[in-house]
């Protein structure tokens, strides 16, 4: 394992890795997840080389502005996602909660856990936002102390008016040139519009991808939605390879919606899946789901929330951007969002997946459900944990998942009737 | 006197006063908490919040938005209890120039606030006679802090609000040769711990907590929102704000033979901070007793024994 580990500091490890990660993805037929393999293989082993200095971020933070800062991202959430995908979380969780509680997110207490291991690409700097949650501050401040590393903070107002945009552009205006300071960088200010300039034809894309997937029956997994495409949305965009990604992801929907194919063989019903993620390690919440026809017609994360900006000052784009975000700020937000991924998508029934030690999210459930079944749809709250699979109950998820979907049925019955 | 009441120490009470609301810290005297209108994990105190307002509810209740918990907590009062006058105080994490000015805005629209709960304007004159009167009062309890008084009536007295209206039952410490204990954390519903620590031996010096000395100090002069957004952001900040807050934490370990940090379960400011807290205390060869609170109120036995077992020592 320490051999691994060490392997996975290591920019040789990579260039093998990738040729041969991707032959073995291309048997899929995939096409955007090769891709996503490929990515991955190409933003680690960057990050080992260390040719640019390193930049830790939290998901919500604008990566565009890293690339246009000429460094390499690397996000712990997300790295932590991915150990969870091939089920090696235990052991950095139980090191990660002996340094913080068992109370915190399992995603962070694994990134906590996985730097004692030295796996992780040193950092040069963390950035990171506060817009949703408050472990994006205190987590990404914890792993400053620890690295030794600064942090610099984008603190993001509550509210989203005029003032609150310009206390934002003004921070993101001055972490711009203190991280080029601090990293010893003279990357020129065309460099970040550049990547804004990627950012945007990539997000129209991802916008075309939305409307897309709107199909009856759903043309694409929302299990894998949550999974590899935000992994992209979150890591790649002010990329070529971003663009390319979603490029390869809306041709293979549009395919799929021309010959009018769901992704299940059969599709009974359409759900909503709320909450920026899903458990990751093995688990057959899924699986249940596919076997009854039940579709994740969409979920939460992947939607294209953010205003088409276009103008000469980057920091004013991503300050209007950054303050757009559904998850911050009152819960109007999110209930407007919601209420329209569920027009949009026709959805049957609702899955709000609360993640243990996610406070931002779940703690907005109970109001979220009084809305949703306001409409008269089938609302489940689902207690589970994204990367920790000792804090997952898979009888009583199961027992949950059983009796939401006799809720369907007797809805769809009397809906019939 | 109809009381508005609020849930945070970064809210200027000096404005409640001048709108002529008696200002009250909501920390609710039972154990009780609502289970179902928030999600089980969230912190225990805002259950207990949620629990007290369905027993009784004030004119008006002010939130921060001081962590996710309490953002939630706003949305979900506002929602299954419309009737309640509620408003959200929207302050930086920084006490920066920028952060002053932002904060200073965010004021001036709580002043308005006020004044449509109360039904009229407030008056410049009101805002400067309500910070003298508190500036009044700060200097009382500045007073008794230089005489030692005993860390649980400290406590008890700054429940009521800060600064402190009553500081009469607060006795004073005696006898030298204690053991220095930090106590830091977020809330302490359960001040018996703190009788419990000094009965064992212990002197707790400053109570870190968000239920002790977090108050602003004083209020200097010139545009009275200006001043108060200064003086409110300069105050002994929590571990929700940035800057000083690890200097001033590594400086009151140095202080102490021990450190207890009482954070309730959930608080993810706090218990992201305990990473720190151990680097430094370990750093500085001092002990750490974590407790974990449930917003009990009282002491149970398990924390009983576990502060005893702590101080034993030293015995």
């Amino acid at each position: 394992m320490r051999l691994l580990y060490k392997a996975l500091r290591s920019p040789n490890f990579w260039r093998v890795l990738k040729p041969l990660a991707c032959l073995y993805v291309s048997r899929e037929r995939n096409r955007p997840f090769t891709l996503w393999v490929e990515f991955l293989c190409w933003v680690l082993g960057e990050a080992s080389r260390r040719k640019r200095p390193v930049v830790w971020i939290n998901s919500f933070f604008p990566v565009e502005f890293i690339y246009g800062l000429g460094a390499v991202p690397f996000l712990p959430e997300l790295f932590s996602a991915i150990v969870a995908y091939f089920n090696w979380t235990r052991g950095p969780i139980s090191k990660g909660s002996s340094l913080l509680s068992t109370d915190v997110c399992s995603f962070y207490r694994c990134a906590m856990g996985l730097l004692d291991y030295e796996v992780l690409p040193a950092p040069d700097l963390i950035i990171s936002c506060s817009q949703i949650c408050d472990g994006t501050k205190a987590f990404y401040e914890a792993l400053s102390d620890r690295t030794g590393v600064p942090h610099l903070l984008l603190d993001v107002p509550y509210r989203k008016d005029k003032r609150a945009k310009i206390y934002v552009k003004d921070q993101l205006t001055e972490i711009f040139e203190e991280a080029r300071c601090l990293l010893g960088i003279r990357t020129p200010l065309g460099e970040l519009k550049n990547s804004l300039e990627i950012s945007r034809r990539t997000e129209s894309v991802m916008r075309e991808v939305a409307k897309l997937r709107r199909a009856v029956p759903a043309p694409f997994p929302g299990s894998e939605g949550m999974s590899y495409v935000a992994g992209m949305s979150f890591w790649s965009l002010g990329t070529g390879r971003g663009l390319r990604f979603f490029e390869a992801l809306r041709d293979r929907i549009l395919e799929r919606v021309r010959k009018s194919r769901g992704y299940l063989k059969e599709e009974r019903f359409r759900v909503l899946w709320l909450h920026h993620i899903r458990p990751y390690y093995p688990n057959p919440i899924i699986s249940f789901l596919n076997e009854r026809g039940v579709a994740i017609a969409y979920e939460e994360v992947n939607y294209p929330w953010w205003p088409i900006t276009r103008g000469d000052d980057p920091f004013d784009e991503l300050a209007e951007k950054i303050c757009a975000n559904p998850w911050g700020g009152p819960i109007e937000g999110r209930i407007e969002l919601v209420e329209r991924l569920i027009e949009d998508y026709r959805i049957h029934g609702v899955i709000h997946f609360s993640h243990w030690g996610c406070r931002q999210s779940t703690a907005g459930a109970m109001v979220i459900g009084e809305v949703v079944k306001g409409r008269g749809i089938p609302y489940l709250i689902l207690p589970g944990d994204g990367a920790d699979p000792d804090n997952y109950s898979p009888g009583q998820t199961m027992t949950r998942l059983q009796a939401f979907l006799e809720v369907l049925q007797q809805r769809w019955r009397f809906m019939r009737a | 006197m109809e009381r508005v009441g609020y849930l945070c120490t970064y809210v200027p009470v000096e404005l409640v006063e001048a709108a002529g609301f008696h200002p009250m810290r909501v920390i609710p005297r039972s154990s009780e908490k609502d289970e179902v209108l928030l999600d089980p994990n969230i912190c225990p105190y805002l259950k207990a919040v949620l629990s007290q307002l369905q027993r009784e509810s004030p004119k008006g209740l002010v939130f921060i938005n001081s962590c996710d918990g309490m953002r939630r907590l706003y949305d979900a009062v506002r929602w299954f209890f419309p009737s309640l006058e509620v408003c959200i105080l929207d302050v930086p994490r920084s006490s920066d120039e920028r952060g002053v000015l932002y904060y200073r805005e965010v004021i001036e629209d709580f002043s308005r606030w006020l004044g449509n709960l109360r039904g009229k304007p407030l008056l410049e004159e009101e805002v400067r006679e309500a910070i003298a009167r508190c500036n009044q009062r700060r200097r009382a309890l500045f007073e008794i802090l230089k005489e030692r008084p005993r860390a649980g009536d400290l406590l008890r007295a700054l429940k009521g609000g800060f600064p402190p209206k009553d500081l009469q039952e607060v006795r004073l410490r005696e006898g030298e040769g204690r053991v220095k204990v930090l106590v830091t954390g977020s809330l302490l519903e359960a001040d018996g711990i703190l009788d419990w620590l000094e009965e064992l031996g212990g002197e707790v010096l400053i109570p870190d907590v968000c239920s002790g000395l977090r108050g602003a100090g004083y209020v200097g002069g010139g545009e009275p929102f200006l001043a108060l957004a200064k003086a409110y952001l300069e105050k002994p900040p929590c571990a929700r704000m940035r800057g000083s807050r690890r200097r001033l934490l590594r400086e009151a370990v140095k202080e102490v033979q021990a450190v207890l940090a009482y954070i309730p379960k959930f608080c993810d400011h706090y218990l992201y901070e305990l990473a720190t807290l151990r680097g430094i205390c370990k750093e500085e060869g001092r002990p750490l007793l974590h407790l974990e609170g449930e917003y009990t109120v009282g002491v149970s036995e398990g924390i009983r024994t576990r502060v005893q077992a702590f101080l034993e020592r030293w015995r």
